[in-house]
């Protein structure tokens, strides 16, 4: 008896039987023929299948529809989720489009499907096979980077997409976060007090924070860039895609009566986000930010992926098919001053960017590694609860205990030098006392480690940054409710039992 | 060299210094070898290159490009006809404005880079072993978004 593969035996001798064949029997494709129609002459090879031009089309709008449907039609039964368009939802949807190949091909295929209502005001007519649109408007809205990654700006042609399109555009820069003035910019009314003066202190393990009178002439330009300054190289994509998404989710909340906010994030991203985003510690919220329906906190409105399974390079084909043009490189890795770090293979900075190499590179040879991790990355379920403690940068919950784990994993700061050893020690960070003013116990791991990357010799003069108001303000309230908890136990001698007790 | 035999026809605006990423772009006379003919000679193909996904940023901010390469190529000692081995190096060699490690790796393309021969995918026509025919269209698609 054998296990082996039998077109290895020797001849005339007899045949085993095999219990386990080490080689399973190859499906051999013609290439030169499309997999799907078997007529027309193939255009595009996708993991190991070859398409025609049309069939590739009808492959992706399928895998489209299948992830766009079931957040529209939360009650409907699983079998027939993607037969059946969703009907009119209520509010409009807001698009997020970075101008890349996945947004740009999520909006042509918005628009070309009729899932939005056509600017002309004309009525579907259905004997024409015409469908009934989903949302009734629709808004884009786009992040520009160009002042931090010192690119040209795209705003216009972003604009101009939108437009031809006759949807309505939201045109937001980066420094916007730290503008007082954005929230009645996009339409909506100021709630909080003014929280820009708060500054942070890199030099120090806990982050210490203070409330500053905002006396400072600087721009919002020359604090971000004086933020990201602060940071080492390898800590800037993660802020900045912070950024990115605080921007989006403030103007998700802020524009009047929105109920999806739709991100054109391609499945190749989603599995860079998945090996990157382990890597930096944000594997306690990774689920949530994987999934394709999750809810905004404190709102009914849902964010959407509905090109979570369409690779980058289909969707880089879908716009030079309808001859969109596309620019996806955003260069988040080379922001900011050089530091004295050295530089992974390839020139790469960051984590995410080696992470984004590497699966290139491994796709080449293996064109189902972007499939694997994500079948991976679905298998993940967030153990936590949602309505609990949020993280004051990442705005996703904060896993309990960030700040033990930090202090077993890392050495946040050394014994006294002219101790008799002289050898370093874990002396961890104070994760009990005197959470007052101190930034670092707010935070989720993975913001810890980005934030604590050692910054002692980039920042100048007393080395206090200015964080960004929405930063400055949840750090405010966290301090307030730690507080009020303080309190609680100070008097809790003092305190009347209630009935119950 | 390939340089002094090719030719490549462009229509940079002379006024463009930086290509978006920061980087001065070649001007035409510099692209083009010691060369600047446009006219097409007997023995060379042309081809048409195009820059898609922000590539055209390291190419001196121009999407598109008609080049002009010998049939054969020079200095090899068999007569053979140029594949794509050779139209990327050349590109390397001749049209990339800067930060070749954004374009190439080895003999090939870097990987995330999408190309097209004739609007179909070169693995279907043999990488970088397809022979080049005059009047074909290449297309570079980037895909890596940098961080």
């Amino acid at each position: 008896m054998s296990c082996g593969n039998p077109e290895g035996a020797v001849e005339g001798e007899e045949k085993e039987e095999v219990l386990m064949p080490t080689s399973r029997p190859v499906r051999r494709v013609d290439k030169a023929i499309c997999n799907r129609c078997k007529k027309a002459k193939t255009s595009f090879i996708f993991r190991q299948g070859a398409y025609c031009s049309p069939c590739y089309e009808i492959s992706l709008r399928s895998r489209f529809i299948r992830q766009l449907h079931p957040p529209l039609r939360p009650g409907a039964v699983k079998s027939t989720l993607t037969l059946y368009r969703p009907v009119v939802q209520s509010g409009q949807a807001l698009i997020a489009v970075s101008g890349g190949a996945g947004s740009v091909a999520m909006l042509d295929m918005l628009m070309s499907r009729g899932y939005i209502s056509r600017s002309d005001g004309a009525a579907t007519n259905r004997t024409k096979g015409q469908k009934e649109a989903v949302w009734d408007k629709a808004t884009v809205v786009y992040v520009e980077f160009a002042s931090v990654t010192g690119r040209d700006e795209r705003t216009e042609d972003i604009r101009k997409l939108s437009e031809d399109r006759g949807l309505g555009f939201i045109g937001l820069k980066v420094e916007d976060v730290y503008d007082a003035g954005l929230v009645s910019w996009l339409g909506g009314s100021e709630r909080n007090a003014d929280t820009s003066g708060v500054k942070v202190n890199f030099q120090q393990p806990n982050l210490p924070v203070s409330q500053e009178p905002t006396t400072s002439n600087t721009t919002p330009v020359e604090r971000l860039q004086s933020l990201l300054a602060s940071l080492p190289p390898a800590s800037r994509p993660s802020l900045l895609s912070h950024i990115l998404d605080h921007l989006l989710t403030l103007a998700a909340l802020t524009l009047p009566n929105v109920s999806q906010l739709l991100l054109g994030e391609t499945a190749t991203r989603l599995a860079q986000r998945v090996i990157s985003g382990t890597a930096l510690g944000r594997g306690w919220t990774l689920p949530l930010e994987l999934s394709n329906s999750f809810t905004l906190p404190d709102s009914q409105i849902v964010r959407m992926k509905p090109m979570k399974e369409i690779s980058v390079k289909e969707a880089a084909l879908w716009c030079r098919i309808h001859g969109l043009e596309t620019v996806n490189y955003r260069g988040w890795d080379d922001v900011g001053p050089k530091g004295k770090e050295g530089r992974a293979k390839g020139g790469a900075a960051s984590l995410e960017a080696l992470t984004e190499q590497f699966i290139a590179g491994l796709s080449t040879t293996h064109p189902s590694t972007v499939s694997t991790i994500n079948r991976t990355g679905d298998k993940l379920v967030f153990p936590g609860d949602t309505s609990g403690p949020i993280c004051p940068l990442c705005e996703m919950p904060t896993e309990p205990d960030a700040m033990r784990w930090k202090a077993r994993t890392a050495l946040t700061s050394l014994t006294d030098p002219h101790s008799s050893l002289g050898s370093p020690t874990i002396a961890g960070i104070h994760t009990g006392d005197s959470t007052h003013d101190n930034f670092a116990p707010t935070l989720c791991y993975a913001c810890l480690t980005t934030l604590s990357g050692g910054a002692t010799d980039r920042t100048t003069g007393d080395g206090m940054v200015n964080l960004p108001p929405w930063v400055g303000q949840r750090v405010s309230t966290s301090q307030r409710m730690v507080a009020r908890e303080q309190m609680r136990e100070e008097i809790a001698d003092f305190l009347l039992a209630t009935e119950e007790e | 060299m390939a340089a002094t035999v090719a030719t490549v026809m462009t229509t940079m605006n002379p006024e463009v210094t930086s290509n978006g990423l920061g980087y001065v772009g070649k001007t035409e006379v510099e692209a083009s070898g010691s060369s600047s003919t446009i006219v097409k000679k007997e023995e060379e193909l042309e081809i048409l290159i195009e820059f898609g996904g922000g590539l055209h940023l390291l190419f001196s901010q121009k999407p598109k490009h008609t080049i002009h390469i010998p049939c054969q190529i020079p200095q090899s000692d068999l007569p053979e006809a140029p594949d794509m081995r050779y139209l990327v190096r050349w590109l390397k060699e001749n049209l990339l404005s800067e930060r070749p490690e954004m374009f190439g790796e080895g003999d090939s393309v870097r990987p995330g880079i999408l190309v097209l021969i004739n609007d179909a995918d070169w693995e279907l026509e043999g990488e970088l072993e397809y022979l080049l025919k005059d009047g074909d269209e290449v297309v570079f698609i980037s895909t890596l978004h940098g961080g």
